[in-house]
């Protein structure tokens, strides 16, 4: 059972890294970046469950705190952009200063 | 029944990722979110780890998915074209994660399955249950990095803050406050 968990994990973080790398909104890239985070909360979830260890659940309780604190500040960066640039498309943001 | 809310939760999270990240509109991509957080927590249900199920649905999916719906709602302006099939951007991005997930099946193809029985992780605490395990772990063997949490959600809480705010509508800040003179706007008169 627990190769099945892993391989659910494993699809689920592909499909994560295929939203990145595949779509040019960066709400839509953040959004996919939760997603993989997510995905190896359930590899820490389901290793603490089949291998009697504890320690998996604590790391995902960091986990899930410090995502949300990047979330925060990320879009907090996305609305300057778009306040900023009018476009949250990111092939137009090809410079470090406008 | 495990196999079957197994099948149940996993088929659902991977159908809605699938679906989300080929979604025009950000609300839709974040509802289809949703369902997928909601999926991955039913998975930890099915794992016997109910307190992380709550945080998840409270933190992730109340809170997190919250954030984004409000940043879709203030930029609210759809993606010309989703995913273009002819630049080569597409077919390299392809090719480089299904080589991925061959290398990670065949590493998960390779494991052992764990001897013994799951979920039977002893818990050497008072209460006995979950939560109490959690909190006393946090508290006695990881209390620097839980402090670190701390310090670092305060971080985050006023970067944001400040990397958002809108520089129109603040009043110009060029003054001390304390009602001195202006400084003098002429050199001495010759």
């Amino acid at each position: 059972m627990y190769p099945y968990y892993l391989l659910v994990a494993m699809i689920l973080f592909s499909i994560g890294l295929l939203g990145v790398l595949l779509r040019r909104n960066i709400v839509i890239v953040l959004l996919c970046i939760e997603l993989m985070l997510n995905s190896t909360n359930l590899i820490f979830v389901s290793a603490s469950h089949f291998l009697s260890a504890g320690d998996g659940r604590i790391f995902v309780f960091f986990v899930l705190t410090v995502s949300a604190a990047e979330v925060a500040v990320g879009l907090a960066l996305v609305i300057s952009i778009f306040r900023r640039l009018g476009t949250i498309n990111m092939d137009d943001l090809k410079e470090l200063k406008w | 029944m495990e196999a079957v809310l197994f099948t149940l939760f996993s088929s659902v999270a991977i159908g809605a990722a699938l679906l989300m990240i080929l979604q025009r509109q950000m609300v839709y991509a974040v509802g289809l979110m949703i369902l997928v957080l909601i999926s991955i927590g039913g998975l930890f249900l099915v794992l016997n780890a109910e307190f992380l199920f709550f945080v998840q649905l409270i933190v992730y999916a109340g809170a997190v998915m919250v954030f984004f719906v409000f940043t879709a709602m203030m930029i609210g302006e759809p993606e010309i074209n989703v995913l273009s099939l002819r630049s080569p951007q597409f077919w390299l991005a392809l090719v480089i994660v299904s080589l991925l997930l061959f290398q990670l099946g065949i590493y998960v193809g390779g494991i052992q399955p764990p001897t013994g029985l799951p979920g039977s992780f002893s818990i050497d605490v008072q209460g006995g249950d979950q939560l109490s395990y959690i909190g006393e772990q946090l508290f006695r063997n990881h209390v620097v990095a839980l402090q670190g949490l701390g310090v670092l959600i305060l971080v985050a809480l006023i970067g944001a803050i400040y990397i958002s705010r809108d520089p129109d509508s603040l009043e110009k800040d060029d003054s001390t406050g304390t009602g001195e003179e202006p400084p003098a706007t002429e050199g001495p008169k010759l």
